[in-house]
């Protein structure tokens, strides 16, 4: 921390593997006040740093870790970091958001962001403790799980309180669904950047700090705080009461009433053994508590142990929908005990739930449609609902073992393009970024954001929950249309919605707060994030001028990727889900209709400023103070068409 | 105070004025004229009207009725949606209730749409 | 002293999210927040779940008092107070504290502890709003374990209740057939 800082730390650490140097450089107040934190710094960041071209296992590519201006200040769920990087996943952006307490640490140890280029010849950690920043020799933690590393590590250094970010297995291998995990079971999950932390032989971060922060007004902190907290109890008062109380495990039972529950590999939108995957037998034999990240209001992550049958003395936390439905409904299984160990084993690999029962699910379905045979699948058996090979699987895969590991390694995108034929249209991803979550069908608007999201196929780009718990009323009054709350229909509306959420969910990623503190009270988007931003950094914001900030990265991150070749061909959805219509559920009848997505397209682009084909024109990025990209897009020959 | 002024001092309060009672209200009133209702049969009853097509909009808009006192729990029942809760609250409506619902029908000509 | 108070922690329900220790840092921090200057700390340990806030516990008889200069008194809640002023860090009562509730300001380096926020520990009222109703509780001193036996009277009141409606008949039925056999044995003059 730096005396004439608030909120913000006022370094960052620029760590060069190939080297084997650090540097403590002064935050630069241009970055600070102009793109707030968190992925808006990495963005930023990215676009100049990495050029086109860049090979992203290079020693070129950067593995950017950055905090928020809030991170630390004790608003609600405020323990959360960003990861960025060109991922070898999408050829793109790629980013992933973590909770816990890793955030805070390097917080606290005085540290906004960690930017990492190189690449080391041999396995290191990065120690940082305060003004102690060292690389050390991880030889004895490669090969090792993320739970033995990081028990090793706080035995090595005698502190149990420190924080661990680790890859394991996974992200050693450079396997595409590598995680980079963070104190045990809290991932940065997407986008494969466990693996470009593998490829560069960066083990683990460990962070403790005591250095501290400076806040500008502690007493509108705390106030505000409480206001919101209570503005939650009760505007959104069953979200608060039953979230707190269940977590994300709620969610298989109400995707499963929504019609939207990912099933045979996002075949359908319900499960018929859903019953045996939800909350009732969840909290009915194996949670024994609940906890929460740093800064948490709500507790929601789940500690499970089963305490008999074949898996007995399995324990693990952060029990995830993910993992119920994609160790679950995804693979036509309704075993919960191997969904929770199948969790566990994630988080001890490094696996993102959600990238590796995508590629399982990839691979499940050509088995059972004879495009994979048990030669392909070194004897496996993956008919749908056969979940004794789960934990086999997630094993091989993170271990890149046999032809089965080798190719699930790839991700299905990659991993269909080496098998050919139909296996494509069983790659459940969006610019090579594997999906998750809830179907697209059945959530119109939430689906169009998936697809337009600038790091691949993600529902957390817009989190577009107030589609279905937002009144109509209160679409209408802060949204403009009522009609956006009809789930099951696109109207131009929903463009509009999703440049909407896509900004203030932006705020989530900058601040640095968890996206579950906004669900569906409208004030809580809109009101209370630049309150906490000018009461945390004493520089004055506003929500319009925050909603500038959010433009400003939203294209710096679409130019990211246009300078790479993509560009309205990659916003497209799979298939699937415009040639196929749910057959059960709540949703049975419903597809996305190509014309009318079509139609969302093209009025999304306009209304950020982008030409026809998704390209930031020049008009736009000067408006929100992107001359210099202008220039650069224009060089070479990417700008987005003035004219309509 | 008449029932009518402390039902509109309520919606002030809870910051529901400005057009945040609407339709959607109209209808979860309408349904529970005809009995009293947990909110996943009110659901079942209005949906596909006025843009109602998840749960959640009726929880919350059920939820913003009670708070301004026009409906109210009158006992509970185990229903199949464990996201709601082990079980549902059974809501009533009540006198400020059928004020609403009768200032809502002046206003709007219909609540569906 | 009038009333003597303290912070009953409930170790069982804490969830680990520290915004106690937050918001006592960003309340009364002198201006630093970091975990250093929280006169709350919560110890996370997910491998087993557990999560422990520590803080002082306002002993009766407090071993801490051991302040070479003076510089530690005792108010009218019976909270031991440390004038800033006198204190010169010599960090005797860091270690007398079992509980390693008194710490060092890292900038100020004078010790600092828990002072209950004179009456309205705001730890306490972070801790209820974020999650009612609340895993620290701002007891008197006289209902020290009151709340740990209400709960677990809460606990066993909901098994014995179940058992109650399972086996309700069955009780009654027991008892019944206790009573007859006493009565048999009477008849038989086997009762004295």
């Amino acid at each position: 921390m730096t005396d004439e800082w608030y909120g913000w730390a006022g370094t960052i650490l620029r760590v060069d593997l190939t080297k084997g140097t650090i540097k403590k450089v002064p935050l630069d107040k241009d970055l600070a006040y102009n793109y707030v934190g968190g992925r808006g710094f990495n963005s930023k960041i990215l676009f100049d740093e990495v050029k086109p071209g860049t090979d992203p296992f290079g020693p070129d590519n950067l593995l950017i870790f950055s905090t928020g201006p809030c991170t630390g200040t004790s608003i609600p769920n405020n323990g959360r970091y960003t990861v960025s990087t060109l991922s070898w996943v999408t050829g793109g952006l790629g980013d992933a958001n973590s909770g816990g307490y890793f955030g805070q640490a390097m917080k606290y140890a005085g540290y906004d962001a960690i930017v990492v280029k190189g690449v080391s010849k041999k396995p290191v950690y990065l120690f940082i403790e305060d003004d102690t920043v060292e690389l050390r020799d991880a030889s004895h933690l490669w090969g090792k799980d993320v739970w033995e590393t990081t028990e090793i590590l706080m035995r090595d250094h005698s502190n149990k309180g420190m924080s661990v970010a680790a890859i394991g297995q996974a992200g050693e291998n450079v396997v595409a669904a590598a995680a980079i995990m963070n104190d045990y079971s809290r991932a940065a999950a997407k986008a494969g950047v466990g693996a470009i932390m593998g490829s560069k032989k960066l083990k683990a971060i460990s962070a403790y700090g005591e250095s501290g922060i400076r806040v500008y007004d502690p007493e509108e902190v705390y106030k505000s705080t409480i206001e919101y907290i209570e503005l939650i109890a009760e505007t959104d008062k069953w979200w608060f009461e039953t979230f707190s109380k269940y977590g994300t495990p709620m969610f298989v039972d109400q995707y499963q009433h929504l019609g939207a529950l990912p099933t045979y590999n996002w075949k359908e939108g319900s499960f018929e053994h859903a019953d045996k995957l939800g909350i009732t037998p969840l909290y009915e034999k194996y949670v024994k508590k609940k906890r929460g990240c740093g800064g948490c209001m709500y507790h929601c992550s789940p500690w499970f142990r089963i305490d008999e049958g074949p898996f007995k003395g399995w324990v693990g936390e952060g029990v995830e929908y993910e993992a119920m439905t994609g160790f679950g409904s995804k693979l036509g299984c309704d075993n919960l005990e191997v969904a929770l160990v199948g969790g566990s084993l994630c988080d001890m690999y490094g696996l993102d739930y959600i990238s590796a029962a995508e590629v399982m699910g990839w691979a499940w379905e050509c088995y059972n449609e004879g495009i994979l045979t048990k030669e392909d699948t070194d004897g496996l058996d993956l008919s749908w609902g056969n979940d004794s090979v789960i934990h086999e699987v997630l094993r091989r895969l993170a271990n890149r073992e046999g032809k089965l590991g080798e190719l699930l390694a790839l991700g299905s995108r990659k991993a269909s393009e080496r098998i050919g034929g139909k296996a494509k249209y069983f790659s459940m991803t969006i610019k090579g970024q594997q999906m998750g979550s809830m179907d697209p069908r059945v959530l119109k608007a939430w689906g169009f954001g998936y697809g337009v999201s600038t790091r691949g196929g993600d529902h957390l780009r817009t989190h577009l929950v107030c589609e279905y718990m937002f009144t109509p009323e209160e679409m209408e009054k802060y949204v403009g249309d009522a009609r956006a709350s009809d789930r099951f229909t696109i109207t131009e509306a929903k463009a509009d919605l999703v440049r909407w959420t896509e900004n203030v969910r932006f705020l989530n990623d900058a601040l640095e707060t968890c996206k579950y503190i906004n669900r569906g009270s409208p004030r809580s988007y809109v009101e209370f994030p630049y309150r906490w931003l000018t009461a945390t950094t004493g520089k004055s914001y506003t929500y319009e001028g925050l909603q500038t900030i959010a433009d400003r990265v939203l294209t710096i991150e679409r130019a990211f990727n246009v300078v790479r070749g993509m560009g309205r061909k990659d916003d497209y959805l799979p298939d699937r889900y415009y040639d196929e219509t749910l057959s059960t559920g709540t949703g049975k009848g419903q597809r996305v209709s190509r014309e009318l997505y079509d139609k969302l397209l093209d009025r999304y682009y306009e209304i950020r400023g982008w030409d026809k084909e998704g390209k930031p024109k020049r008009s736009h990025l000067e408006k929100v103070g992107l001359k210099y990209v202008a220039d650069e897009l224009e060089k070479l020959g990417c700008l987005g068409k003035e004219a309509s | 105070m008449s029932e009518k002024e402390k039902l509109y001092k309520a919606i002030e309060r809870a910051g529901l004025g400005d057009g945040l009672i609407g339709r959607s209200h109209g209808l979860i009133l309408e349904a529970l004229t005809t009995g009293d209702f947990c909110k996943s049969e009110i659901f079942d009853k209005v949906k596909g009207k006025n843009y109602l097509t998840a749960p959640q909009q009726v929880i919350r808009a059920t939820d913003q009725l009670v708070e301004i006192g026009a409906v109210k729990a009158v006992g509970k029942r185990k229903t199949e949606y464990a996201e709601i809760g082990e079980e549902e609250e059974v809501y009533s409506i009540t006198d400020r209730g059928r004020i609403l619902l009768e200032d809502l029908r002046a206003k709007f000509s219909t609540f569906e749409r | 002293m009038t009333q003597r108070y303290y912070l009953d922690v409930d170790y069982l329900e804490c969830c680990g999210c520290k915004l106690c220790e937050e918001a006592c840092a960003v309340l009364r921090g002198g201006g630093i927040v970091s975990p250093g200057t929280a006169r709350i700390r919560v110890e996370v340990r997910p491998t087993t779940g557990a999560d422990i806030p520590l803080v002082c516990q306002h002993c009766e008889d407090p071993p801490c008092m051991v302040c070479p200069v003076g510089a530690m008194s005792i108010n009218e809640m019976g909270v031991v107070i440390i004038d800033e002023d006198k204190c010169i860090g010599c960090r005797q009562c860091v270690q007398a504290c079992p509980f390693g509730a008194i710490q060092i300001h890292p900038v100020t380096r004078k010790a600092i502890k828990c002072d209950l926020c004179g009456g309205h520990p705001k730890c306490v009222e972070i801790c209820k709003k974020a999650h009612p109703p609340g895993v620290i509780h701002f007891v008197k001193a006289e209902d020290a374990g009151k709340f740990n036996r209400d709960r677990w009277a809460d606990r066993l009141e909901e098994s014995i209740t179940r058992a109650m409606k399972l086996t309700g008949s069955a009780i009654s039925g027991a008892l019944e057939g206790a009573a007859a056999d006493l009565a048999a044995q009477a008849e038989r003059g086997e009762v004295g």
